[in-house]
């Protein structure tokens, strides 16, 4: 028997590590064969694996000679598995994926994507960075989640929900969000209600207000030491304090930016809305030597960075304004292709983060107001913020129905708008699109269906330009909707394109604004200035000086972005949009209600 | 050993009684009998489980960001390739036009467990995080000679081929005819040449040397690289390691801070705040003497060249770099999910094919990844950068390899941005931040 067992022992482990080896190798041959091993890293792992196999092969037989010397074998045996197995299970997934870090790098982090306010963008930006970095603390230096935030101007982003993210918001806006983080709740309210219906590929649960920022009246600081006193003062208050200093007030559009309906509604519960109306001019963004009516976070941003010339804007908070409250909205899409399942998890985390201390200390330092928090050591006056704050009211917004009177009010009391179009007839726009139609016959089929958008008390002017001149076929003041489609109807595109004299031609002739006018140049053209005496600049400098707000409608080979055509309409509040032949007409209507101001 | 020796010495008797089979000759018989049933099997069964050579038929999605070409040359091929192969048509789905918007929402569907995409167009920068998560499939059986060697080598990671070139794109110095005498061949003379062009003062719009697109996004990261690589230093080495602290580094960012500065700068300040399209204004606006800018710039400038009522033309000229160009340009590859991985690499060799990429650069405007291409009459003529561009991207070098490349790029900009700000000295903590975002920290 002892002779036997001898024997076995012997040989036994040898043979059982042969055969380990030889399989090693053969799975080694076939593993180099396919490319896994293609690394140092994989190699290196490769060897850890393999000498534990043959060690643990051949040591089964000294173990089996040490168990026979124990009592109650078996028992001890269960036991040391039971207690090996517990070890293991507690201890391996830590220590692999250490492992796995030390070799191979971090595993990719998951993508989770937050769609913003233009406005909040950036301080948003700034707290996910910080949040990606809290996620990276206790996963040795690997962060879990990459928070890709993007923005879309006005509403878009909230129209663009409410019709299930379609191939054109795929491709105008952004990639599907995970996470909807708006200006302000009452935004989504109509969106949740929109979306919550049974057979919706979108499912939007509402969160909770993650911090604040309230709208402000941001006045140069010259102007500011004459208009500040320590008393409290309402909206109307410091609206007709300032404008009697004659500087210019910009608000944005009350119909799709927040900033502006929230304090276009507690000017007018104090002052007549004619008054506001002839007072204002339309601005998405701070200009020098103006007022403008913004958010805290945007004038405290735009101090920081944005602002080449000191002084700097200061702001005025009035007694009765309302806020910016910053909703986090976790949205959820069923297509099974586009669900982002892994996405959820992290967006909690980071909704949940921004209720910690860590969460609202970043917002803090990023300019935002967290509900639970006073205000942190960034809000210093020489950002033109006060730390302090008194406001009287309780509630964020104006409820509903207050909303709905509002845009009755505000419909009758903006001003006539008076647009002056230009159209590209150069020979470019005889090109035909895939329907078969030039691109003129389209761009005129557009317009015709543009002027049908036009109020009651508005009006329009038509002209055309190629090669190096811009002929006028209606003036100012027309209201006939079908006379601007019997002019075009004579016109054969031809020749260059001079579109910087196209515009400066349409500044002069739709006329300053006035107290009961406001006008707008609205330019169509499918390329670049080729034909102009003026340069890029001589336009900028014109449109900036006048203050009449350009769009751009870009088609066939003109882009905003590929020729700078933002840098005309940038310099008055306008808007450049790219544009197809198939969106052609939508997107001309939708600018022309933009420029008549109506409700869209 | 002994049953073997036992078995085969009764071997004679293992035959059916009453047959003689003299000399074990059943053996020999056995060893036929088995050939042919080996032959039969492997030409008869077999074939019936391999997979076959056909397409798989039904819709190939293709997730790519916006078609940017002149007219749409994209749409027209894939139409193209739709009239020709109406049982494999093919979709593109068109993502935003920022790259990482693109990147954000072909990772999430690429992690959806759902067959959703079928081709995958990629910036070059991404095929080591695509190819290393698992989102592709890898080429077979693919031919790839006739493609130029830079853009083929961005398709490969670890040795392995995973996608074709779609298109590529190599950077350019553009400089003022008028004002420069010979091509500079170094950032020094950029500097002189610029420095005499401010002080001759020929031109009132002047106001400063050259300019790039140094504002905060990928573009600052290639533009560094350029300058770095321009001056014989480096960021990242072959073999992986951060070397970026090094005198030639340090000189290169120095000649760009100290550029900046000054009443007549040699690097024009708004670069800072610049994307391609605004130094392609600030350069047709005749602000600067020298231009860094991809080929695309010369299509907007080409329209300019000639004096016309009143504006005076710019006369320009396009050259190399001063040093490597850092490679643009996108990719085609199947993803690992697809069904139709046969008729989707039939589609990319259809994308990637001679015929295609001579439409797509000659209409389209995108530089092609064939070198046969650039020898056409046509594409010589109606871009004539083309010989130039060519040479640039033989010699042009790919960014960081690396699975976390956008984190890499974030660091590394946070690294320049720092240098801008201290006469081009370095964070104390560079190297290592650099190489902890290699690996994804």
């Amino acid at each position: 028997m002892e002779d036997v067992d001898q024997r076995r022992s012997s040989t036994a482990p040898r043979y059982a590590g042969a055969l380990m080896l030889a399989a090693v190798a053969g799975h080694l041959l076939s593993e180099t064969a396919t490319g896994a091993l293609a690394t140092w890293q994989s190699w290196v792992l490769y060897g850890i694996g393999t000498a534990l196999l043959v060690l643990s092969a051949s040591a089964i037989d000294r173990l089996n000679r040490l168990a026979k010397r124990i009592r109650l074998r078996w028992v001890v045996f269960t036991a040391v598995l039971v207690v090996a197995a517990g070890l293991v299970a507690l201890a391996a997934p830590p220590v692999v994926a250490y492992g796995r870090v030390l070799l191979l790098g971090c595993p990719q982090p998951t993508e989770v994507r937050v769609l913003t306010s233009q406005d909040a963008a950036p301080v948003i930006g700034e707290v996910a960075r910080k949040f990606e970095q809290h996620t990276a603390a206790g996963n040795h230096g690997c962060r879990t989640a990459r928070l890709y935030v993007f923005s879309a101007w006005g509403n878009r982003g909230a129209i663009a929900l409410r019709s299930s993210w379609s191939s054109q918001d795929l491709k105008e806006v952004g990639p599907h969000p995970d996470v909807w983080l708006p200006d302000s709740t009452t935004e989504t309210t109509e969106v949740v209600r929109r979306t919550g219906g049974i057979g919706s590929a979108v499912r939007i649960t509402p969160g909770e207000s993650v911090a604040f920022s309230p709208v402000v009246l941001g006045v140069p600081a010259a102007i500011a030491q004459d208009v500040v006193s320590e008393a409290a003062e309402t909206w109307g208050e410091l609206f007709t304090k300032v404008g009697g200093t004659g500087i210019g007030i910009g608000r944005p559009d009350p119909l799709r930016a927040i900033d502006g309906r929230l304090a276009t509604e507690a000017l007018y519960e104090s002052l007549e809305p004619a008054v506001v109306e002839r007072r204002v001019e339309e601005a998405d963004r701070p200009r020098p030597d103006a007022a403008v009516i913004t958010t805290e976070q945007v004038l405290m941003r735009h101090n920081r960075t944005g602002c080449a010339r000191k002084p700097c804007l200061t702001a005025l908070y009035p007694s009765d304004t309302y806020r910016a409250d910053y909703p986090l909205n976790l949205v959820e899409w069923d297509a099974p292709d586009v669900s982002n399942l892994a996405a959820r998890a992290p967006a909690r985390q980071f909704q949940a983060w921004l209720g910690t201390q860590e969460g609202m200390t970043a917002l803090n330092a990023a300019g935002l107001r967290p509900a639970r928090q006073a205000a942190g050591p960034e809000f210093r006056e020489e950002l033109g913020v006060r730390a302090g704050l008194a406001l009287d009211r309780a509630e964020a917004a104006p409820d509903d129905a207050v909303h709905a009177a509002f845009q009755k009010k505000y419909e009758q009391a903006k001003r006539d708008g008076r647009v002056w179009l230009a159209l590209d007839a150069s020979g470019s726009m005889a090109e035909p699109t895939a329907t078969g139609d030039t691109r003129f016959s389209v761009a005129v089929e557009g317009v015709r269906k543009a002027l049908t958008q036009m109020g009651a008390e508005d009006t329009y002017g038509l002209s055309v330009f190629n090669n190096s001149e811009v002929r006028q076929l209606i003036p100012l003041g027309r209201r006939d909707k079908e006379a601007a489609t019997a002019a075009l109807g004579t016109v054969q595109p031809s020749g260059g394109t001079p579109l910087h004299q196209a515009v400066l031609d349409g500044l002069d002739r739709v006329g300053a604004n006035d107290a009961d006018h406001v006008g707008a140049v609205v330019v169509l053209t499918d390329g670049e200035d080729t034909t102009s005496p003026q340069t890029r600049q001589d336009v900028v400098d014109a449109v900036a000086r006048k203050g009449i707000r350009v769009f751009v409608i870009a088609v066939g080979d003109a882009s905003c972005a590929a020729h700078a055509l933002t840098s005309i309409t940038d310099a008055s509040g306008g808007e450049c949009r790219d544009s197809t032949t198939d969106t052609l007409g939508d997107d001309l209507a939708a600018l022309f209600l933009r420029v008549w101001g109506g409700t869209g | 050993m002994k049953w073997l020796r036992r078995t085969w010495a009764a071997l004679p008797r293992l035959g059916p009684p009453g047959v003689v089979w003299a000399n074990r000759s059943w053996l020999a018989m056995g060893v036929a009998i088995g050939i042919v049933l080996t032959i039969l099997f492997t030409s008869g069964v077999q074939p019936l489980f391999r997979e076959s050579g056909e397409w798989e038929k039904g819709k190939l999605v293709v997730l790519s960001g916006r078609d940017e070409s002149e007219g749409g040359q994209r749409r027209a091929l894939i139409n193209q390739w739709n009239a020709e192969h109406p049982e494999q048509p093919a979709e593109i789905v068109e993502l935003s036009s920022e790259a990482d918007g693109q990147r954000s929402e072909m990772v999430a569907r690429a992690r959806e467990k759902a067959d959703n995409v079928d081709v995958f167009n990629l910036d070059v920068t991404w095929t080591a995080e695509f190819a290393q998560s698992g989102y592709l499939r890898p080429l077979s059986t693919v031919d790839t000679s006739g493609f130029l060697r830079k853009p083929l080598e961005s398709c490969r990671h670890q040795g392995v081929l995973w996608a074709l070139p779609f298109n590529t794109d190599a950077g350019l110095l553009f400089y003022r005819k008028d004002l420069v005498k010979e091509e500079p061949l170094g950032l020094d003379e950029i500097a002189t040449t610029s420095t005499r062009a401010l002080r001759a003062a020929q031109d009132a719009r002047l106001t400063a040397g050259f300019g790039g697109q140094l504002a905060d996004y990928e573009g600052l990261t290639v533009n560094a690289l350029e300058l770095i690589w321009a001056e014989k230093g480096d960021v990242v080495d072959e073999t992986g390691k951060v070397v970026i602290d090094s005198d030639r580094t340090r000189r290169a960012l120095r000649w760009l801070a100290d550029g900046l500065q000054g009443e007549k700068p040699v690097v024009l300040p708004e670069s800072l705040d610049q994307t391609e399209q605004l130094t392609t204004q600030a350069f047709r606006d005749g602000k600067i003497v020298f231009m860094r800018n991809w080929p695309v710039a010369h299509r907007t400038l080409q329209g300019n060249r000639g004096e016309s009522a009143g504006r005076p033309g710019i006369d320009f000229e396009v050259a190399q770099l001063t040093g490597p160009s850092v490679l643009g340009g996108q990719n085609l590859a199947i993803s690992a999910k697809s069904a139709k991985p046969r008729a989707a690499q039939a589609l990319i060799e259809f994308l990637t094919g001679p015929r295609s990429q001579q439409l797509l650069f000659e209409r389209g405007g995108l530089a092609a990844t064939r070198g046969i291409v650039y020898q056409d009459s046509q594409v010589t003529t109606r871009h004539p950068y083309a010989t130039t561009l060519l040479k640039a991207i033989e010699d042009a070098r790919l960014r960081p390899v690396t699975a976390y490349y956008s984190r890499f790029s974030d660091e590394f900009r946070t690294v320049i941005r720092y240098a801008l700000d201290h006469d081009g000295a370095l964070p104390a903590n560079a190297t290592q931040v650099l190489t902890d975002a290699l690996q994804g920290r």
